[in-house]
């Protein structure tokens, strides 16, 4: 039974997302095993994220620089807005290398059951962005998660958007790609019928 | 490790791990069930798409030590035309979060599941707004009464006194659990009052099925009176505020 600073680094390790007991455990024993520089290194990237990392003032992903990197890039299309819900939702899109545009993270979704409400994600930023004349919108891409929690953001935003003369559309959802029909659930194939499209 | 099958309605879901996802089933022979759909929440497989709040199914669940396990979701129907109104959505999610606050688990609750399905067909066929309160008390009214909290509307709940038909104005105690003569209205301070109209509209929505209820439409000052008391009566059994209802306040 681990007691003092290994008992910390155990508990703190834990509380990190999908480590459990025995990975903490892992986790520890590798760095206690490896050179003091190592641990110092890895303590020292994550102070420095931590305190260097913060919201873009324009998309709110999190970002070193203000505006971020994206938020700055001359090509990309500043006209086309594509709303996720997490940072990691912009990462995921620009791996396909087929969206251009820029993006806005809202940091969560509406959970009518959680009480989470549009005042408590990025909704705001995003209205005052798309009022801003120096830089026009004509398109807002709703790519929330494919669940109720997402689709209630997306009803929200375009139930909010639309009045502003902006095109808004949703991501499609529907079969994966090289997937096999027989294992796609009902739902999913449901989906897929319904936004069929022409051939 | 027994495997057992039940149908269920699944209340709510939400992340548990990173790969899993954590649903409140509510089941008619059952009741409440927590269990994890694994890799539900990578969205991989078909428990991702199955194990979502509003779907209605045959589900096949293991039972663990401390939580139950989904294994297999033969969708029954997922009420996807919720997803296309947020009116519709919030009102649905409020019925799910009642029945999980008015329940607890393990315990039969065949009146509530039938309640919710009911309600949750009525409101995807339904979605107008100024469809939604009528069904919303409609469905209070049933899943209190399947909970055993159903309000008295006829009788006095504090004398017991008959009070026939609704008279120009009319009590209702919350913590007394339904209406109150005028005697008795005088001595409790968090009486809230009901018009003749609110009263028979309680009554009436009470003792009808969702299909004579469909084209009903209340006015707003009448179905005001009969929220308020509603409102009153769940807030007293359930000492807590429901969230979904706070939004579904906001967002309407």
């Amino acid at each position: 039974m681990a007691d003092g600073p290994i008992a910390k680094l155990l508990e703190e390790l834990a509380r990190l997302p999908g480590v459990g007991p025995k990975t903490a455990q892992r986790y520890a024993f590798y760095l206690l095993n490896r050179p003091k520089e190592q641990a110092q290194a890895l303590a020292g990237a994550i102070l420095q994220a931590r305190e260097q990392v913060h919201r873009c003032s324009v998309c709110l992903n999190l970002t070193d620089a203000d505006p971020c990197a994206v938020c700055r890039a001359p090509g990309r299309d500043h006209g086309l807005v594509c709303v996720v819900e997490e940072p990691k939702d912009v990462a995921a899109m620009d791996k396909t290398h087929e969206y251009r545009g820029v993006y806005h993270v809202l940091h969560g979704a509406i959970n009518p059951l959680r009480g989470i409400g549009p005042d408590d994600l990025g909704v705001r930023a995003l209205l005052a962005r798309l009022n801003d004349p120096a830089h026009p919108v004509r398109e807002v891409i709703l790519a929330t998660d494919p669940d109720v929690e997402g689709d209630a953001t997306a009803l929200y935003l375009a139930k909010l958007l639309k009045p502003l003369g902006l095109r808004v559309s949703r991501i499609a959802r529907g079969v994966p790609e090289g997937g096999d029909l027989d294992y796609v659930d009902e739902a999913t194939l449901a989906r897929a019928l319904a936004g069929r499209s022409e051939w | 490790m027994g495997l057992y099958k039940c149908e269920a309605v699944v209340l709510r879901a939400e992340p548990f791990s990173e790969a899993d996802r954590l649903a409140v089933l509510l089941s008619p022979e059952i009741g409440k069930v927590r269990a994890v759909a694994r890799g539900a929440q990578r969205g991989r497989g078909h428990l991702c798409a199955s194990v979502q709040p509003f779907v209605s199914g045959s589900f096949v669940l293991w039972q663990g030590r401390s939580l139950d396990g989904i294994t297999q979701v033969e969708v029954r129907t997922a009420h996807r035309g919720l997803s296309q109104n947020l009116e519709a959505m919030l009102a649905a999610s409020y019925c799910c979060d009642l029945s999980d606050a008015l329940t607890e688990e393990r315990q039969e609750a065949q009146a509530l599941h039938g309640a919710l399905l009911a309600a949750l067909g009525w409101i995807e066929a339904n979605p107008d707004p100024a469809a939604l309160p009528v069904a919303l008390r409609w469905f209070e009214l049933v899943a209190l009464a399947a909970s055993g909290f159903g309000p008295e509307l006829v009788q006095c709940t504090a004398c017991g006194s008959e009070l026939g038909e609704p008279a120009a104005r009319t009590g209702f105690s919350p913590q007394g659990g339904g209406v109150v003569c005028g005697d008795c209205a005088a001595e409790d301070e968090a009486v809230v009052w009901l018009s003749r109209n609110a009263l028979r509209g309680l009554r009436y929505v009470a003792a009808s099925p969702p299909a004579a209820l469909a084209g009903v439409r209340v006015g707003p000052r009448t179905m005001a009176e009969m929220r308020a008391a509603l409102d009153g009566l769940i807030g007293h059994i359930l000492q807590r505020p429901l969230k979904s209802r706070a939004l579904l306040d906001t967002l309407s």
